[in-house]
């Protein structure tokens, strides 16, 4: 799963996710392509879900192209504890996705195919997405 | 190339309000500069006018016949339009003045003709670059650049450097910069399964030890108050 090899820092704040997406909201590699319509955070289960759900449904042809990256830990206390004491340790690791965020692009199949593949993806996502492709091509 | 006619407004409210009670209102705010001119001039344009516009040719390179109120008409292009990401609306027009003698770059759009010899194998068609800066006057720009992709196999590409462009067009990319290429089927890999049993080692012990940690520092401060 994808995670961060090392990091400057162990924990972070939660932050913010207003706003719409001003960097990666535009096709860039593929001819189809999923996009967020709202903010959330996606976890590294999730997108290795949403990829494998993809890869199998186009077997062998075609390409994907993940566009996110969860490199946010999140961390979480362990059950049945006290509350006070500091944060808990490390649990996850999240992208931040605000709306208009491109999560993936695929190349190399035929519309009907992309439009299932990234069905069978969004299914897998705690996120509303909208299937998007390339005009003019 | 084709000439498409669109009505214009000078814009003297700016900023952020009166753009958003622009775009509310049916309109999309425009910039106008280029050469020819003294200085830029904010515009209004119909966001219905120029969607229909756009309509018509894909590529969005066309000579637009700019009728200004109260000024003298003009011919431009588009040369950014800003959208919004989520909507898909049109936000903000940049629109360049064209002068007929002079050359202009422009961003054509490239299409891939035929069916290449690599696909019966199992390779896959990756387009590289979708659009290539031409340099040309206004009039001669391309609709498109077709590249011929029939004889391409597993691992073969075409770059800048092959393509055969029409007189009094030059391109305006590096020589060695890959259009197309056909590469080799990549097979699911199931690897994640023990990267996940890995990172689930890894936080594990620390999940612990910070647990017995804190079980610890409570029995201390249990102690302590008795």
């Amino acid at each position: 799963m994808l995670m961060p090899k090392k990091t400057k820092y162990r924990k972070q704040q939660r932050g913010t996710r207003a706003g719409v997406a001003t960097s990666g909201a535009t096709l860039s590699f593929g001819r189809y392509g999923l996009k967020a319509m709202v903010c959330g955070w996606l976890t590294t289960r999730e997108i290795e879900a949403a990829r494998i759900a993809m890869t199998r449904h186009i077997k062998r042809g075609g390409k994907i192209w993940i566009r996110i990256f969860p490199d946010k830990p999140v961390s979480k206390k362990p059950a049945e504890t006290r509350m006070g004491s500091g944060k808990g340790p490390p649990e996850d690791w999240v992208a931040v996705i605000k709306p208009g965020r491109i999560l993936y692009e695929m190349e190399g199949v035929d519309e009907a195919t992309a439009r299932e593949a990234l069905r069978l993806a969004s299914n897998k996502l705690s996120l509303a997405t909208k299937f998007i492709k390339r005009e003019g091509v | 190339m084709e000439q498409v006619g669109i009505s214009a407004w000078p814009r003297t409210e700016l900023g952020k309000g009166s753009s958003g009670r622009l775009r509310r209102g049916g309109f999309v705010p425009a910039v106008l500069y280029g050469p020819g001119m003294d200085e830029n001039m904010c515009l209004k344009l119909r966001a219905k006018d120029v969607e229909k516009a756009l309509s018509t040719h894909s590529s969005g390179n066309m000579l637009v016949n700019l009728s200004i109120e109260g000024g003298q008409g003009r011919t431009v292009m588009f040369k950014v339009l800003t959208r919004d990401p989520v909507k898909d609306t049109i936000e903000h027009i940049d629109l360049m003045n064209v002068l007929m003698d002079r050359k202009v770059i422009a961003e054509v759009p490239v299409h891939i003709v035929g069916r290449a010899e690599g696909l019966a194998h199992g390779g896959i068609v990756q387009q590289e670059a979708r659009k290539l800066r031409v340099e040309c006057l206004p009039t001669d720009i391309p609709e498109s650049i077709d590249v011929d992709v029939t004889s391409l196999g597993i691992g073969h590409s075409i770059h800048v450097k092959d393509l055969t462009l029409p007189s009094g067009v030059m391109i305006k990319e590096d020589d060695k910069v890959t259009i197309v290429i056909v590469t080799a089927p990549t097979a699911e890999v199931e690897a994640p399964k023990p990267v996940e049993e890995a990172a689930a080692t890894e936080v594990a012990p620390e999940a612990g030890a910070e647990g017995k940690e804190e079980k610890g520092e409570e029995k201390k401060k249990g102690e302590e108050k008795k």
